[in-house]
């Protein structure tokens, strides 16, 4: 009899070890780099004026920081909250190119959410995941193993053109939740670097399973919308500006 | 009751004179507004838009943002 209660005590415990290995809550830190190569070849260009000029040029200075806050259920992707000089129209600017808004992700239900005010409207964009090419390729970033993956992503540009854009994610599947920064995720592993392109976002610092409580809010204030929706939306309330 | 013709003369004199000045004061208000800073500030923060929209492949949203907070910050800047 005693022996039959260590076995059971040894088997909770093993399964308690086992169960706390794969919960995963924690934030992961991602510096966004606007890349400079694209900037390089147009900032001589004659047709920019000397304001757009030093404008790129202090864009290529900007150091932005996000945050992935994230559990075994649900993820959240925000601006971290420094204190920066509201006059800083650089950092603003530098924050529009980057992307603006809070991206949620529920690994329930696949819910994939954008809160965003435009116009000073509040709105919750429910956002499409993109599809992604696996690929064997493999690099080293800190101590884990990240695997490539590719994926286009589609985008409507000022004169209605559908731009096609380059996405490259590298994810490791040891932090074995499929989330990532914004809207990507979805691969078999945790996101730690994204190229957009001209836009990319490196983990920094990864917080695994910290001793503090970490509160995931979803949003729910706004105006629920497709993606094609608040497209809408933007082009009737900016009619001015997309007469050009 | 010439008193009081004149009083309502008056009166009206009054009213269409403050009726003229606000006019033209609209109408000094409306020649910065629709005319001077905002041509020159709408062209200003368009260009800068369409380049940076331009090289970065930024979204119709994105490029209006970067768009409306150039035109504010330059209306802002230039009274």
């Amino acid at each position: 009899m005693k022996s039959i209660k260590i076995i059971l005590i040894v088997l909770f415990l093993c399964q308690s070890i086992i169960y706390s290995q794969n919960q995963f809550h924690g934030k992961i830190i991602y510096k966004a780099i606007i890349n400079n190569s694209k900037l390089d070849e147009n900032i001589n260009d004659k047709k920019n004026s000397a304001d757009t000029k030093y404008l790129m040029n202090s864009l290529k200075t900007q150091d932005l920081e996000y945050v992935l806050t994230f559990n075994n259920n649900e993820s959240l992707f925000i601006k971290e909250n420094k204190l920066v000089n509201e006059g800083d129209k650089n950092i603003k600017i530098a924050e529009i190119i980057v992307g603006k808004g809070t991206y949620y992700y529920s690994l329930k239900t696949n819910e994939l959410l954008r809160y965003h005010e435009f116009g000073g409207e509040p709105f919750i964009i429910s956002l499409i995941a993109v599809e992604w090419k696996l690929s064997q390729e493999k690099k080293q970033i800190g101590k884990y193993e990240c695997f490539k993956a590719t994926a286009i992503k589609k985008i409507k540009n000022k004169t209605g053109e559908i731009i096609n854009k380059s996405i490259i994610a590298w994810y490791t599947p040891e932090i074995s939740l499929n989330l990532g920064p914004k809207e990507f995720n979805g691969l078999p592993g945790m996101i730690l670097e994204l190229d957009e392109g001209e836009v990319s976002f490196v983990a920094s610092k990864i917080e695994l399973n910290p001793n503090v409580v970490l509160t995931i809010n979803k949003p729910t204030k706004g105006k629920k919308v497709t993606q094609g929706e608040f497209e809408d939306i933007v082009k009737r309330k900016t009619s001015n500006f997309s007469r050009n | 009751m010439k008193k009081l013709v004149l009083s309502m003369l008056l009166v009206m004199m009054a009213f269409t004179m403050n009726a003229n000045t606000i006019a033209n004061q609209l109408s000094i208000n409306n020649d910065l507004l629709l005319e001077d800073n905002p041509v020159s500030c709408y062209e200003a923060a368009d260009s800068a838009a369409s380049a940076l929209g331009y090289i970065y492949g930024l979204s119709y949203e994105q490029e209006y943002e970067v768009f409306a907070f150039l035109y504010d910050d330059c209306m802002a800047n230039n009274p």
